[in-house]
């Protein structure tokens, strides 16, 4: 391949504005403009306080005053359409057709039919979807501490599971819509902002999104081709609207504490067990205190938001602009993230409104510092007889030399991990209205990411002092660049308008690079300048200081059509073509189509009588998508690289080798999706709901196969291979159990079930048997696994012996699977897996005259966890030189900890994740305040479970989704794991 | 005009989808090589041979406990508490119970098939370029066929009957059938006499390669064990054993008049060394870029404080076996400079360290399994923390943390001395010309000749290399050949060797098999099934 410098980047800023000046040449008709007036009613005949009024197709809007009443201007007012909408209520469009008084009167509903939802690259009426859809609004968002959209959704939506595993408040959640559907890298669904796919959660503040849409299904995701299969997320910010100028001001305080620790033995229990045991622990009659090590590396973590906005505007122009400051501090004494978080968008109407420039600006800072897992393995080591500090006020420092133990609260003191991230980015689009029904549209978006980390370890410490002293500096960024085009397509024809069109045509282009440079030293003799002075460290290697860069482009092509006819048959077909330079010389392009249709048999006329039911709708859909996220940049290509040094006559040079099994094959994993759906309104609009049936294959599953050594130079190839299957069952259900005047309760269930199997690992080049994989890891079980991936299997499959107990002598039971009369690898066995039959949301909400109050359940059953930790810390071998956690068979067992079924344990659990109750003050009477609320929260407060580990709910995989098998072997608690928080928040909303 | 607008649209799509640059999906490579680009240089070149040198680190790494614990010289057993039992492996390689599921084996099998594909890779890389000339190229491709010969020699002393490739197919997959053990001895003799004189030669200059003194060691390996290895020579082998050995010992090297140089932290210096596995303490692990953690697998994680070294969380795991140890005479510097035994004294308090199970880290020679800890329906049990002799044959530099920077020879002078003495012995040779070999040798240990032989026998021969070559991979083969492979030097475990003959070769790895089902299983283990 040739290395060649382009100024590709350069011709395409050609493009965008010769696609600008082709939207200019086109000219505009007049439009008269004037003002409306009128009243918004409820179905009672109450005026709507609040309720939104906005020019359709605009930013144009106001809302309602405390009488009910509007006026706003509109730019048209023969051909200008309000739409009105308010919290709870169906959405009404209104043609103005000239008049200048228009009461609008609003229809109570738990699901707000006409509710403007975000599709890929454009918008639709809830009604029109024939996909997969759920639409999240602000009202229904998780309360509390929240640090981005994935904490506002959990458990929310059906089959999208988002699991917090760890109490480290930096690490993100792992998000999984309808099981899992890949072998490597599971990132989860594609996260798209504003319209900018493959964002970052992170960078938009909580209090910053107006709405979030999950594309469930593939004939709604296909539009984003090879990107997603994992599904789509959309995140759609605030904007200002109208010319009211408003100001926002939403703060919190939050006090986080342990949920659950481990059980380990106090003092006392401790040297009672060696006595029952018959130990001898004199050695250890100096130390007499009574120190619980995770009470010492644990407190109250104190954290506040602050988050304030100014929005605004006139029929021409809208503004919003934002302040978040987020200070969390985690339950843990080393942890923290502090984070400040600006957003600025502005959009400006000219040429008779024909030509929109929109421009948002954000920047997002954060400074946090991670905790090291292992500090609490030395937690459940260290004897409970040992104190934190020595009597003269020094760290205790007897077992820092001994195997996994040393004091962590000193190494929490010493030894950081930090990081400074900065995102920023930049967005500027032009829309442009050529002639009634047809825009288009130019999309130019840049955006960094850097983090800067620091690593010290002190050599005073347990951790440090094996290198005497370790200091890590690493910088990487990550660019964005995108370019856009949409042509869209609307119009409605025939008698009454009963033909609907929508259509829209586009090209994409983008790049990503990715920096990263890391330097570290060891051995510092003067280590109190920690990593801040790196060049202080003696010991430089050749490869500790290193440094990489890699480029990958995406270009796209891609169209949608949408046609429905009375809102009664509604078709959609989407088609995306995906050309990536991560794909294989061979496979340099895919295309990925969907279509799906729905029928609104509501909207027949023999439906008309049937009055208790207010909507239904079938809907039905096929589509294919893609993932790439397993694919690493080159990974196609011959390659050479560096691999350490080469003894050369006394010098060491830098030896070179091939990177990696060139395959020019390799190319997207593909994923069909075939979904049926109903979703119905019923009983006066009291019940409504969705039941979704769906079945989504993957073939050609990226992965690390095995090969054979020669031919290849190395014993894995990556390649797309095997098959997997998903098929499932989602029910959603709001229902309004009581709706009056002065009291409301709704309730709202969702539930999942998911089946999920690998159906294929080989095909004709590659053969792939049982890969063996988990690396639970307990003292005496290096290298033995926990899960299997096999054909026929689930991903999370537990593979390992079983065992049916303990027998008199308290030594484990095995069962002898193969009945040779001994017990060896070969009676490893399927025991459980760890996907759970079914996942469930549940959640209340009460309103009585000014209070509100929420409650929020989610849980799931029929999943299994290794709960490690007991194996790795609940067995008497070690307890005369460590501490063990407490447990039923503490004495009992005799033998050593085994990986085996013993410690797989039933995780089904309900966890009341959220509690919420808050005020609204009357603010009729002041002027200058338009909405006061007050409000208290507390998450997590308590779980229901068998499962006798510290938390049933523990994250699919350690490290980062790129890690080789990250999320293969799901389920296991880990034994260097981080107690999760209970949260209680005391908030403020206030709007002027 | 609407009419127009729409076709103005769609001649603007037209164009943009036109315009190359739009769809051009070209990516530029910055921290890799493209492998058109790569091999333009010598440096270049170099570098990929320095990395085919390389593989010969997994020798040490992968072969090690494979070769010592299987055969009488060290073992790794369970620790009281469970550590190093990881499923059995080092019982099954210890009582002979391997299968072809075991991790050792799977290691060792992919270590050796991965190092004759970079070799393959590399000589088709040097034969391909334009920039070497005819001369440079043949001494280049020599070395690198000599890296691959030794691995396949390597294979065929483990599993006999193995895949023969010397090619590098890119594209083509080739999934080759075993060679038998005849077939690959002849190939590797024809090789290897090839290049045995075309090679880098034996000077220090070329310390690392694979020179002339490494090819005419390794012919007179492949000769010395023919009979062990039941291959049929055309030759006299043991002649040619004498022959080849006379070859290297007139080549320059000399017996290090100090034993412990040849183990010391810059023992690239020694001129005993042949055959080298050069090792770094810059060695990171990743990569490929192979460390030698000898002190993580013997040293008990208390050890650096009675040793004032560094190195902090070494594993306490292989230990050698007590009789082995007993061999050695107290007066024979090789004893202490072989193993570490006795009570270890924490270096800054002066006082006995204590382990986690509250005793006194004592390294005793022997080897105690506690009664009531057996494993799985067998006599294995598990030991104190603290038991065994562990190896303190290659210095421990005071700074050492992560890797050790001692290189391992994985042919030395001594190993010569002695070979040339036993085919002597074996092919009806002079023996006094044996026993001046075998007491240079003892002498240089004992640092005197009072300790010399008057006559030897291979009882005396089999003893001097047991004494001499400790740790150094070559216990396996030689017990092969010495008829003791079935019994270990650890009575006291109760723990019986399998005895049957067929456990002279390894199982072929069942990973292997998946991915080649022309692979055919040797004798005496059950044939593959999923």
């Amino acid at each position: 391949m040739q290395r060649k410098k382009t100024f590709a980047s350069f011709k395409h800023w050609r493009i965008a504005i010769f696609s600008m000046l082709m939207s200019l040449c086109m000219t505009a008709a007049f439009a008269q403009s004037g003002t409306v007036k009128g009243k918004v009613l409820d179905e009672l005949g109450e005026p709507i306080i609040g309720a939104n009024i906005v020019e359709k197709g605009t930013t144009n809007g106001t809302i309602t005053d405390i009488d009910g009443n509007y006026s706003l201007t509109v730019n048209d007012l023969k051909k200008a359409v309000l739409q009105v909408s308010f919290i709870g209520y169906n959405s009404v469009e209104e043609s103005v057709k000239g008049r200048s008084n228009i009461n609008v009167k609003l229809g109570a509903s738990v699901v707000n039919l006409g509710e403007v939802v975000a599709i890929g690259y454009g918008t639709q009426t809830r009604r029109e979807i024939t996909g997969s859809v759920a639409n999240i609004s602000e009202e229904n968002f998780n309360k509390g501490v929240n640090r981005d959209a994935s904490d506002l959704l959990q458990g929310k939506v059906a089959g999208l599971t988002i699991t917090s595993g760890s109490g480290d408040v930096t690490r993100s959640s792992q998000i999984q819509l309808r099981g899992t559907s890949t072998l490597q890298n599971d990132q989860g669904p594609m996260i798209v902002i504003d319209g900018v796919p493959g964002g970052d959660m992170s960078t938009v503040s909580p209090s910053d999104i107006e709405s979030i849409s999950v594309l469930k299904d593939a004939s709604s995701a296909a539009i984003y081709g090879s990107r997603a299969a994992g599904g789509v997320i959309l995140i759609t910010t605030k904007r200002g609207s109208g010319s009211k100028t408003q100001i926002n001001y939403d703060g919190y305080v939050t006090a986080s504490s342990v949920a659950n620790k481990p059980d380990m033995l106090n003092a006392a229990e401790w040297r009672e067990a060696n006595k029952v045991l018959g130990k001898d622990i004199s050695t250890y009659d100096k130390y007499n205190s009574d120190t619980d090590w995770f009470d010492e590396m644990t407190r109250v973590g104190v954290s506040q938001q602050h988050a304030i906005s100014l929005s605004g505007g006139s029929s021409k122009s809208n503004y919003r602009a934002s302040y978040t400051f987020l200070d969390r501090n985690g339950v843990a004494r080393d942890n923290y993230m502090t984070r400040h978080s600006f957003r600025f968008q502005f959009q400006q109407r000219a040429i008779n409104d024909r030509l929109r420039i929109g421009l948002t600006g954000a920047a997002t800072l954060t400074d946090m510092q991670m905790p090291f897992a292992d500090d609490y393995i030395l937690a459940y080591n260290m004897l409970p007889v040992y104190p934190v500090y020595n009597e003269d006020g020094s760290y205790f420092t007897d077992a820092n030399h001994n195997y996994d133990q040393g004091n962590p609260v000193q190494n929490q003191d010493q030894n950081y991990k930090k990081s400074a991230n900065n995102y920023f980015y930049g967005q500027g689009d032009v829309q442009f209205s050529i002639i009634d029904g047809l825009t288009t549209k130019v999309n130019l978006y840049k955006s960094r990411f850097s983090a800067d980390y620091s690593e010290w370890q002190d050599p005073q410490n347990s951790r440090g002092q094996g290198d005497t002293g370790k200091a890590i500096r690493r910088n990487r960024f990550w660019d964005r660049n995108l370019l856009e085009w949409t042509a869209n397509y609307v119009k409605a024809f025939g008698a009454s308008e009963e033909h609907k069109v929508d259509a829209i045509i586009g090209y994409s282009w983008e790049n990503n690079l990715y920096a990263d440079q890391k330097s570290e030293a060891t051995n510092f003799a003067v280590g109190s300048m920690g990593a801040d002075n790196i060049q202080s460290g003696n010991v430089l290697k050749i490869g500790n200081v290193t440094s990489s860069r890699n480029e990958y482009k995406l270009i796209s092509l891609f169209a949608r059509a949408h046609y429905s006819f009375k809102e009664r048959y509604m078709i959609t077909a989407t088609v995306r073509r995906d050309g990536s330079s991560k794909f294989g010389a061979n496979h340099k392009w895919g295309t990925f189509p969907s279509v799906s249709a729905a029928w609104g048999i509501s909207q027949e006329s023999f439906m008309q009588d049937t009055e208790w039911v207010n909507d239904l709708k079938l809907r039905a859909g096929y589509g294919i998508t893609g993932n790439q996220d397993g694919l690493q940049p080159y990974k196609s290509l011959d390659l050479y690289s560096a691999s350490g040094t080469y003894y050369n006559n006394g010098s060491w040079p830098t030896a070179f080798r091939p990177s990696q099994n060139a395959n020019p094959d390799l190319k997207w994993e593909q994923t069909a999706m075939l979904n049926i759906g109903l979703d119905f309104t019923l009983f006066n609009n009291r019940l409504s709901g969705t039941i979704e049936w769906y079945d989504k294959r993957t073939k050609d599953m990226l992965y690390n196969y095995e090969v054979s050594t020669p031919t290849y130079v190395y014993n894995q190839i990556q390649a797309n291979v095997g098959d997997m299957k998903n098929t499932g069952v989602e029910i959603l259900l709001n229902l309004d159990v009581i709706r009056n005047k002065n009291f409301t309760w709704t309730t709202s269930l969702n539930l999942a079930h998911n089946k999920n199997e690998i159906t294929k690992l080989s095909n004709e080049l590659y053969s792939t048997g049982r890969v063996y994989v988990g690396d639970p890891w307990i003292r005496g079980a290096s290298g033995v696994t926990s899960h299997v991936v096999e054909e026929g299997r689930p991903v999370g499959q537990f593979f390992m012996l079983k065992c049916n107990g303990l027998d008199e002598n308290g030594k484990f039971i095995i069962e002898d699977v193969n009945g040779d009369g001994q017990i060896t690898d070969d009676d490893r066995t399927y025991v459980g897996d760890a996907q759970p039959d079914l996942t469930y949301g549940w959640n209340n909400t009460f309103n009585w005259k000014n209070w509100d109050a929420s409650f929020f359940f989610r849980g799931t059953i029929g999943n299994k966890v290794l709960n490690n930790p007991l194996a790795a810390y609940g067995n008497n071998t070690y307890i005369d030189g460590t501490n063990v956690m407490d447990n039923e068979n503490l004495l009992i067992l005799s033998e050593n900890s085994r990986v085996c079924s013993y410690y797989v344990e039933n995780a089904s659990f309900l966890r009341l994740d959220n509690l919420s109750i808050g005020y609204t003050f009357n603010t009729k009477k002041i002027d200058w305040l338009d909405k006061a609320r007050v409000y208290v929260a507390g998450q997590n407060l308590f779980v229901i479970t068998g499962y006798k580990g510290l938390d049933p709910e523990v994250e699919n995989f350690r490290g980062e989704a790129s890690d080789s098998n990250a999320g293969l072997s799901p389920g296991i608690e880990p034994r260097n794991y981080m107690p999760k928080a209970r949260s209680f928040t005391f908030g403020v909303n206030l709007t002027f | 005009m609407k009419r127009k607008t729409i076709l103005s649209f769609i001649t603007g799509l037209f164009l943009l989808g036109g315009l190359s640059s739009c769809m051009d999906l070209d990516e530029t490579v910055y921290d890799k090589l493209p492998a058109d680009d790569f091999g333009q240089s010598t440096a270049e070149l170099n570098a990929l041979i320095g990395n085919s040198h390389n593989t010969m680190k997994k020798f040490w790494t992968e072969y090690m406990h494979l070769s010592e614990c299987s055969g009488s010289m060290a073992v790794t057993p369970t620790r009281r508490g469970g550590d190093w039992y990881d499923g059995g492996q080092y019982r099954e390689i210890y009582m002979h119970t391997w299968t072809s599921q075991t991790s050792r084996v799977k290691s060792a099998w992919k270590a050796a098939t991965e190092s004759i594909g970079t070799c393959n890779e590399a000589i088709r890389k040097i034969q391909s370029s334009e920039i070497l000339t005819e001369e440079e190229k043949t001494q280049d491709v020599a070395d690198l066929r000599g890296v691959r010969a030794f691995w396949i020699y390597v294979m065929m002393d483990y599993w006999g009957n193995i895949p023969l490739l010397t090619e590098f197919h890119p594209t083509d997959k080739v999934f080759p059938e075993n060679s038998s053990r005849q077939e690959v001895f002849d190939w590797l003799i024809t090789e290897v006499e090839e290049i045995k004189d075309i090679c880098p030669p034996a000077t220090q200059e070329n310390y690392g390669s694979f020179t002339q003194g490494a090819a005419y060691s390794l012919l007179a390996k492949l000769y010395l064990n023919a009979e062990a290895w039941g291959v049929t020579v055309s030759d006299n082998a043991y002649q040619k054993v004498i022959e080849y050995c006379d070859k290297v010992m007139a080549m320059g090297y000399i017996l290090e008049p100090n034993w412990k140089d040849n183990f010391s932290v810059t023992n690239e210096n020694s001129k005993e060394a042949i055959l080298a596995a050069t090792f770094s303490s810059s060695d990171t692990g990743n990569d490929g870029n192979v460390k030698n953690e000898l002190h993580n697998n013997t040293l008990h994680y208390k050890d650096y404080l009675g040793l004032g070294i560094t190195a902090s969380g070494t594993w306490n795991g292989i230990c050698a076996q007590p009789e082995y140890v007993r061999l050695f005479d107290e007066e024979d510097a090789r004893l202490d400079g072989t193993f570490l035994t006795g009570l270890m004294i924490d270096k800054t308090t002066g006082k006995p360290i204590i382990t986690d199970h509250n005793n006194e880290l004592n390294h005793t020679i022997d080897v105690t399994m506690i009664p009531g800890m057996e494993y799985d329906g067998t006599n294995w049990s598990a030991v104190e923390q603290h038991d065994g002799a562990r190896c303190f044959k290659w210095e421990f530099a005071s700074d050492l943390t992560s890797s050790m920077e001692n290189d391992f020879h994985i042919f030395r002078l001594a190993d010569i001395y002695l070979m040339k003495a036993e085919a002597l012995l074996r092919g009806g040779g002079s023996v006094s010309e044996a026993t001046s070999l075998v007491n240079t040798i003892r002498e240089r240990g004992y640092g005197d000749s009072s300790h010399n032989y008057a006559t030897v026998t291979l009882k005396e021969v089999q003893l001097e290399r047991r004494l001499e070559l400790a740790w150094e991979v070559y216990s396996r083969q030689d017990d092969i050949r010495f008829g003791c492979f079935t019994t270990g030097m650890w009575p006291q475990s109760n723990c019986e060797r399998k005895t049957d003959d067929y456990l002279k070769l390894m199982p072929v790895s069942q990973d292997a098999w998946q991915v080649n089902p022309n692979l055919k299983q040797n004798p005496g283990y059950p044939a593959f099934s999923k």
